[in-house]
């Protein structure tokens, strides 16, 4: 393990949530620091937050006002915030205005004023806002450069930790030239994008000696409660601690544990994926409230419908929370805000795993949480996805997830964004069709490291909510193509019933040429044309040309009565097989 | 139209203040009572709001205490220095008062109530103690 070595450099809590978390622990003591960012980054309000936190009689804080936003201006606003205390101003936050002095373009009486102040008042933080203005009274580079250099050698000596606040924009010529950013130890970057009609306000520290701070951008939110930093929440890298060996978090559904022998594993996540109307929040709830009958406590994060009404909906069918969260073992979260970044909502969820010391935490569904985010979390949806597994599991909840995807019945869509590997486990339901009826059918696709039930059972929703039932047997209830069979039952493994009658066709006629299919089975253009291409590519069908036309012709006997199988769909069958 | 009048808080405040101030010495005028508030009210204010802000303020307080007391008409507000005027004998002290008021009213209104009198009685801790009894 790395240690700290000599001299010790004390880490300072900044007051600003997630800020610490960010910079690796706190801003080190006597630090010289600049704030930079565009307008309405941000800047002021964190440094009013840093020094209003910080400061005390004993350890005051000296804001140096420019010519930036007007003192007068400033105060009114920066009273609107909840960290802003009257009593502090003048005492503990000593504001004083160096415009005079900025406005004379003279470094030297700025530098003059500045030091006798500090050696006044002895603070333990000093601010400059803007310092931008106080360079651009600098003759020349060179001039800023000794300027800044003594500037931050007489505060470090007299033991203050600074912040310049500045208005630079990032990636500019200037922000690698100018000597500030040379000699600041810290630089916290504050900048606000516009995304499609989202704004997002994003923090980065480019530089912080001596701390090991979390790379990359996190999220900066400015309330009346000031700034919050969400940080960027990673993987640890490590082996998940909270696996508790064999132990499985029941569903709530009895048939659906029998499946995966006991339900899931604690610790680890599942996703449900299914058609609109096939009971995926009813699952998730299911599992929430079988942890809450146990004394664990849950959260279950829903997006679309305020709590209220989901659990008036709710109570029509399954399991009821109301009395679960009455006795404050479950929390309904609702993230109904748009243009919440990744960051954001897993901060809010992390908060109410928190609150309930939650066990089991279920999100209803992905599908609206994409939603709910900003556009660029929404573009790389995955990542965010991914993001989101390892932070709640880091946690060591058992997590549900829902998800919608289109039933489509020429594919196997296990999940939207291919974010089905991200889980440890993965519960398929589906429509099919039985004997005329619309039913449902649920099939554990893979839980890992675990032996399951592989049966695709069908399930029902009930006044008591989900029942799982039978195994569906001789059906093709997954991939959608039902079992066609030829004349005296022999199977045509492949085929669609239109380009099984288009094949019945074929051999009825010997040989025929597109126009004259056409006239016999009512199928045209691209149709026809596919469920030949079809027929070719199963061979169960070829190709001959006479006098400039395609003639079509089967590679069938029929001397039995029986169609037999094409050697390519025999090949696939063979090759099935094998794969199972 | 009725014309803006300071809170009576700050108008006792500032009566407060105009009546504590003698005892520091000088000649007890008015006027130079009055001068020696402002130049107070100066050297611990502006630090915090800048000198040119300091001035705005003090012209518009003129310019509000006049319209209920027209006899300041021929003081004017002097950037950086002391308003020009305030000798003038017909000056009295209630005139004096309400041109301080209109000050912390001023103030009050921009930065709120609260702090606006925190940082006046800072100036003139004895005079607050005053107003309360």
């Amino acid at each position: 393990m790395t240690t700290r070595r000599d001299p010790t450099i004390r880490l300072l809590p900044t007051g600003v949530p997630g800020l610490d978390a960010v910079l690796g622990g706190g801003l080190p003591e006597y630090s010289f620091n600049l704030i930079a960012g565009g307008p309405g980054g941000g800047k002021t309000t964190l440094a009013l937050q840093i020094a209003f936190s910080r400061a005390s009689v004993e350890a005051p804080a000296l804001y140096f006002t420019v010519l930036g936003e007007p003192p007068l201006k400033m105060l009114r606003h920066a009273q609107q915030y909840s960290f802003f205390d009257k009593a502090k101003v003048g005492k503990a936050v000593r504001f004083v205005n160096l415009s005079a002095e900025a406005m004379d373009k003279d470094l030297g009486s700025i530098m003059k004023r500045m030091l006798a102040e500090v050696e006044e008042i002895h603070p333990a933080i000093v601010v400059v806002d803007s310092f931008r203005t106080v360079a651009h009274a600098s003759g020349s580079e060179t001039d800023l450069q000794a300027f800044v250099q003594r500037l931050a050698l007489h505060l470090t000596g007299w033991q203050a930790t600074t912040f310049l606040v500045g208005e630079y924009e990032t990636e500019t010529a200037e922000s690698h030239s100018n000597p500030i950013f040379t000699i600041a130890d810290g630089i916290l970057w504050l900048t606000q994008r516009i995304e499609r009609t989202a704004s997002v306000r994003r923090l980065q520290v480019t530089k912080m000696r001596a701390c090991a701070t979390m790379p990359g951008l996190h999220t900066l939110s400015l309330s009346l409660d000031g700034v919050r930093v969400f940080p960027r929440i990673l993987p640890r890298g490590e082996p998940r601690p909270h696996r508790r060996g064999s132990a499985r978090a029941s569903t709530g559904v009895e048939g659906l544990d029998a499946m995966m022998s006991g339900g899931i594993p604690t610790g680890e996540s599942a996703l449900f994926v299914g058609p609109s109307g096939s009971g995926k929040s009813l699952f998730a709830r299911h599992f929430i409230a079988a942890g809450a009958e146990a004394g664990e406590p849950g959260v279950l994060v829903v997006f679309a419908e305020h709590p209220e009404e989901h659990l008036s909906r709710a109570s029509a069918f399954g399991p009821e929370l109301a009395s679960f969260i009455e006795r404050g073992l479950v929390e309904v979260l609702y993230l109904r805000s748009l243009d919440l970044t990744i960051d954001e909502a897993l901060a809010a969820v992390r908060l109410a795993v928190e609150r309930k010391k939650a066990t089991k935490v279920a999100i209803d569904s992905l599908s609206e949480f994409e939603l709910a985010l900003v556009p660029s979390s929404r573009d790389d949806f995955r990542e965010a996805l991914f993001r989101s597994v390892s932070a709640l599991t880091d946690l060591g909840v058992t997590l549900v997830m829902t998800v919608h995807v289109v039933q489509s019945f020429t594919e196997l869509s296990l999940s939207p964004h291919l974010t089905e590997f991200m889980t440890d486990v993965l519960v398929l339901q589906r429509y099919v069709e039985i004997d005329g009826k619309l039913e449902k059918a649920v099939a554990v696709v893979k839980m890992r490291d675990s032996s399951h039930d592989t049966s695709i059972r069908r399930y029902s929703i009930e006044g008591g909510g989900i029942v799982v039932g039978e195994t569906l047997r001789g059906y093709g209830v997954l991939n959608g193509i039902p079992d066609v069979r030829a004349e005296g039952g022999a199977p045509l493994p492949g085929m669609t019933g239109d380009e099984a009658a288009l094949l019945q066709h074929l051999g009825e006629l010997g040989e025929a040429d597109a126009r004259t299919l056409s006239r016999r089975t009512g199928m045209k253009g691209a149709t026809l044309s596919l469920a030949l291409a079809r027929l070719e590519h199963l061979e169960y069908a070829t190709t001959k040309r006479r006098k400039g036309v395609t003639l079509y012709c089967t590679t069938t006997q029929k001397s039995t009565g029986v169609v037999a199988r094409g050697a390519g769909a025999q090949r696939e069958t063979q090759h099935r097989a094998r794969q199972s | 139209m009725n014309e803006p009048r300071p809170r009576p808080s700050a108008t006792r405040l500032a009566k407060a203040i105009v009546r504590a101030e003698p005892a520091r010495g000088g000649d007890g005028s008015d006027a130079e009572v009055t001068s020696h508030i402002i130049a107070r009210l100066r050297q611990e204010l502006g630090k915090l709001i800048g000198p040119a802000g300091f001035d705005i303020l003090i012209a518009r307080s003129l310019v509000l205490a006049r319209r209920a007391h027209p006899v300041l008409a021929g003081v004017t507000a002097v950037p950086g220095g002391t308003p020009a005027g305030l000798d003038d004998p017909a000056l009295d002290e209630v005139a004096l008062i309400a041109l301080v008021a209109n000050f912390i009213e001023l103030l009050a209104t921009l930065i709120g109530e609260d702090l606006a009198m925190g940082l006046v009685i800072d100036v003139w801790p004895a005079a607050a103690e005053e107003e309360k009894k």
